[in-house]
């Protein structure tokens, strides 16, 4: 039985609305094949070519109605594939939105400043703390950045790339992989640095012990927080790292157990809500993986290994290129040689925390930059014919020369506003605090050349930006391994040849350095960025 | 040639053993009842996965997965057992000089043969395979040298093309791809295992390692084009919103792949002759081709009452996963044109439903527009088929494409007339033994379902004449046991050294 049979009469009419049927489905074929598909699609057969076409056969007939559709006598809807237009916001809210964005990022840092401003406790500082006090403090904090410095670059990466490729269990599954390999090697670091200081003595054992205690406190704070970062939730991560604040204020007022044990209960409690926070929110992101993807494991810890290396790397040298100053400058034997081989300098701290500020300013508009970069891109590919590639590639040339200006201006206008805004406390100087953050002209030689320093460092974050969106960490570890090396070099020789605060020179003079390189190697990715675009796969 | 186990490389896309459908129920009977022989199966699949939605026999004696995308280090899926350390050296050794001296001139080869259309020339594909058992497959897309010969081959293709300003490809056309390039051709970076057989289920690119099959050892290739591939891509990809130029490069990859593919066969065996139409237009030898209809086991599909919870409605099932090709907004049409006259008509999807998204969104909407919520249901993957078709009065098929489909048959079998579209295999197996419509005319499809449900004579008759037909025709053992003599005289092995179950 068949309801198919059709009526023969095969006119040049007939033929005409066969073409039409066949580009008001696909527009224009590529080829008599196309049609023929098409045809069969549509429910035309052979015997249909035979009967109502008078064609040989179905294959007979596609290659006429090509012919008749490429002679131009059906028209078509050109352009199938054109893209639908894409909702552009004006240049102001982009800049307003991205700009915010990347606020928004460094809000956490800012809520601990102004949590010591008002309430006189951070997590992990109190403003009444003694050098020996700070020393073990500081101590304790940047061996804290030292150790995971590389596993929250790694979390970033490994996260956010499963994610892009909306393998949300298997983002999941890499994060919290890293953040157990992080937690033990932190443990294993820290008990052999435990060991080492029995071994030969350096610090007093009960120091290294307050100090080993903080490490660990925030070096999980760290990693769970980069994973709520990689989740994409700053102000869940200012807000977690501000409540706790308050069990130490408790601590504090309420008790007599010290600041010691106030900021161990801060730092376990933001720690246990940051874990409360991320895990189940992560849990809930990734039942959202499509059932293909479920099943999809980690590559071997090898391969692991090969892949984020680079990005590992670069984390640790980041934050040792951030805090080596600080462990060069407190270093340095004086007149009077420091009660400990590292010791906390009050002056020199306060100068860099208030250069911190221009840099936190200025890495906002780098997260604008970006988005413009990503904004631009896939328009300024597709606007472009292949064969000039060297428009493409010269409009991005200006794109980075032109931000390159913008983050050198900006940076300048945030070292201004961010040096008359802490010198307008001065009017406050009844206050015995901003009196004593005042008093000491080192304060003052470090802001300003720690954020010179900051300034550098901007730059080559900025070129970074985008030699680490097209994939290509090897050219950020070119830059940033010798500027550490530099770093090192001339805080060394500047503090011990002048005095302890010219260490910071060394920030200076490994920053530049940083910029330069990161400068040249961005030039030349920008040079061909049309092959660095494909690749970045 | 005797005594020996004879063993087949099985080729697979997007199907067996990671995924169902007609394709993957084809593998599987095939393998399980073969089990004499050994097969080694290479899966093509999406993204990388783990889930084997079929239980190996153990005559299957080896899975690789090569998973298109979703994979930063492609080795560790195609070459799992490999330590990573080799993989890296290879790296090391994937220098600009090698790439340069060993792989632009076999790459420019292989690019001008697909952008110009040339006919294939196997040694080029052959070329690329001993190229990438030797560098690293990853680092040498990757490189400056890759890029830039793609970029000039396609600046002088278009040149010696004239082809229209409006046509003209953009930067993003070229880079996109070349990005495909690296994904489709992966599986010519997988060694490629020495066999007896080396059977094709597709003629498409992922099927390449079955030239080099043939190339390295001498291998006999038997290909089975289910849906015949290139005539699937083309519907697919107009479709899909490409640029032109998009379009042609992707129609020219799967068309030099599949001409090379039919051309090189020993044995081209399509699963209905329906099917030889386009086989033979693409490069297969006419006097190579010989048709194995598939074959269902009437043992299993057996003719049974419906059910208490469907005994008081006319019910129409199908068995269809929810995409395109199966065109299931027609059906729902056709359930809407059907309720005017049937108004407690019941059509009963049983297929997975997560297979394109969008598309079943559309589908719901439609159910929603048309308020046939009612009188249309989609249960999702029933994971026993020989139950699916007892619920119905009658079964339907609505696709626009098809090879030789089970579904048809498994109904035919269970005694459940089948009102189907007139596409691929489905005329040589229904044809006198249920109705046939043109695709895409949900009345057409309509009114064979009232027909039917109407008739109780008639559905009654047609039931029982298409068992009969399955009995005749289309019986598993009947299907093995041609594959089982092809294999047999293309590897010059006798029968008796293997056997069916």
């Amino acid at each position: 039985m068949d309801s198919t049979e059709t009526s023969s009469s095969g006119s040049a009419i007939e033929l005409e609305q066969a073409a039409l049927d066949v580009v008001g489905t696909i527009g224009k074929p590529v080829d008599s094949w196309a049609v023929a598909a098409t045809l069969e699609s549509l429910g035309y057969r052979d015997v249909d070519a035979v009967d109502r076409y008078r064609r040989k056969d179905l294959f007979e007939l596609a290659g006429d109605i090509f012919g008749l559709i490429s002679s131009g006598r059906v028209s078509f809807v050109a352009g199938t594939a054109a893209a639908a237009p894409r909702r552009r916001h004006g240049k102001a809210a982009r800049f307003f939105r991205a700009y915010l964005k990347g606020a928004v990022t460094a809000m956490p840092m800012l809520g601990q400043i102004a949590a010591i401003l008002l309430l006189r406790y951070s997590l992990w500082a109190w403003v009444d703390f003694t050098e020996t006090q700070a020393t073990v403090v500081a101590l304790g904090t940047i061996l804290s950045f030292l150790v995971t410095g590389g596993f929250i670059q790694s979390i970033g990466r490994e996260g956010i790339r499963y994610l892009g490729a909306t393998n949300y269990a298997l983002s999941e599954r890499a994060c919290w992989n890293l953040v157990v390999e992080g937690t033990v090697v932190v443990v294993v670091v820290g008990g052999l640095l435990f060991v080492a200081d029995i071994l030969v003595p350096v610090y007093d054992l009960r120091l290294m012990e307050v100090s080993l205690m903080y490490y660990l406190l925030l070096s999980e704070l760290w990693l769970y927080s980069s994973v709520a970062n990689v989740l994409d939730r700053p102000m869940a991560i200012f807000a977690i790292t501000l409540a706790g604040v308050v069990p130490v204020m408790v601590v504090m007022e309420a008790t007599k157990l010290g600041i010691y044990f106030a900021h161990w209960c801060g730092m376990s409690f933001a720690l246990m809500l940051m874990m409360a926070y991320t895990m189940p929110l992560f849990r809930s992101v990734a039942k959202s993986t499509a059932p293909e993807l479920r099943t999809t494991q980690l590559p071997r810890r090898p391969v692991r290994a090969y892949l984020i290396y680079p990005y590992f790397i670069y984390g640790f040298f980041y934050f040792l290129n951030l805090f080596i100053d600080r462990i060069v400058s407190w270093s340095t034997p004086g007149a009077e040689p420091p009660p400990y081989l590292i010791w906390f300098r009050t002056s020199y701290e306060l100068g860099m925390d208030w250069a911190l500020l221009s840099l936190v300013l200025t890495i906002a508009f780098l997260e604008y930059i970006i988005y413009e970069f990503s904004y631009y891109q896939i328009p300024a590919q597709k606007s472009v014919d292949c064969a000039r590639r060297d428009d493409y590639n010269a409009f991005f040339r200006r794109f980075h020369r032109r931000y390159l200006v913008g983050v050198a201006v900006i940076g300048l206008v945030n070292i201004a506003a961010t040096y008359f805004g802490v010198v307008y406390f001065r009017h406050f100087s009844q206050v015995k605090e901003v009196r004593e953050f005042f008093s000491d002209p080192r304060t003052f030689f470090v802001f300003y050349a720690a954020a010179i320093g900051y300034w550098f460092l901007a730059v080559g974050l900025y070129n970074n930006l985008f030699i680490f969106t097209l994939s290509r960490p090897e050219f950020v570890l070119k830059s940033i391994i010798p500027s550490t090396a530099v770093n090192l070099g001339v805080g060394l020789i500047a503090s011990r040849w002048f005095h302890y605060e010219y260490g910071v020179l060394g920030l200076v003079a490994g920053s530049a350095t940083f910029a330069f390189l990161s400068t040249k190697y961005a030039r030349s990715v920008f040079r061909s960025l049309d092959y660095y675009y494909y690749s970045a796969f | 040639m005797t005594g020996r186990r004879l063993s087949v490389l099985l080729l697979t896309e997007g199907t067996y053993p990671y995924a169902g459908g007609g394709v993957s129920t084809w593998c599987d009977i095939l393998c399980r009842e073969l089990n004499n022989v050994d097969f080694h199966v290479v899966a093509v699949t999406g993204n990388p996965t783990t889930t084997l939605k079929f239980h190996l026999p153990s005559n299957v004696r080896s899975v690789r997965q090569i998973p298109l995308w979703g994979s930063e280090e492609p080795s560790e899926f195609i070459e799992p057992g490999k330590p990573f350390g080799e993989v890296y050296l290879a790296r090391q050794a994937t220098t600009s000089d090698a790439i340069r001296d060993r792989f632009v001139p076999v790459f420019q080869r292989f690019l001008d043969e697909v952008l110009a259309q040339r006919p294939a020339d196997p040694s080029t594909i052959h070329g690329l395979y001993l190229y990438f058992r030797e560098f690293e497959y990853r680092s040498t897309f990757q490189s400056m040298e890759a890029w830039e010969t793609f970029l000039s081959t396609v600046q002088r293709s278009l040149a010696d093309d004239g082809v229209h300003e409006d046509e003209r490809p953009s930067l993003y056309d070229v880079t996109t791809a070349m990005r495909w390039l690296y994904n489709y051709l992966m599986p010519l970076s997988a060694p490629v295992p020495r066999t007896d057989i080396v059977h094709s289920t597709l003629a498409g690119v992922s099927n390449l390692p079955a030239v080099i099959s043939k190339l390295e050892y001498g291998t006999p290739i038997v290909v089975t084009d289910h849906g015949v591939f290139i005539r699937e891509r083309y519907i697919a990809l107009s479709r899909e919103k490409f640029t032109p130029f998009e379009r042609k490069f992707l129609v020219s990859i799967s068309s030099y792949a599949t001409s090379l593919l039919y051309s090189m066969a020993d044995q081209v065996s399509p699963v209905c002759n329906y099917n030889r139409r386009w086989e033979t237009r693409f490069g297969a030898e006419p006097a190579r081709i010989r048709t194995i209809y598939n074959g269902i086991d009437p043992a299993v599909f057996v003719p049974k009452e419906k059910p208490e919870r469907t005994r008081n409605r006319p019910t129409v099932v199908a068995a269809a996963r929810v995409f395109p090709l199966k065109d299931i907004e027609t059906m729902i049409r056709s359930c809407a044109i059907v309720r005017e006259q049937i108004p407690d008509v019941h059509y009963i999807v049983y297929g997975p439903t997560d297979v394109d998204p969008p598309y079943t969104q559309r589908c719901m909407a439609l159910l929603d527009e048309l308020q046939l919520r009612g009188n249309f249901d989609f249960p999702g993957f029933h994971s026993k088929p020989h139950e699916i078709y007892h619920e119905g009065d009658i079964s339907i098929l609505s696709s626009i494409s098809e090879g030789f489909p089970y579904t048809v048959l498994e109904s035919m079998a269970c005694a459940r007339p089948v009102v189907a579209t007139d596409v691929g295999g489905v005329r040589e197996a229904l044809e006198g033994f249920g109705i046939i419509a043109k695709p895409r005319d949900p009345m057409g499809l309509a009114q064979g379902v009232v027909e039917l449900l109407q008739n109780d004579e008639l559905r009654q008759r047609m039931g029982h004449l298409g068992r009969e037909q399955v009995l005749l025709r289309f019986r598993t053992s009947q299907a093995i046991q041609h594959y089982l003599e092809s294999y047999s005289a293309l590897a010059h092995i006798s029968e008796p050294a293997f056997g069916l179950n």
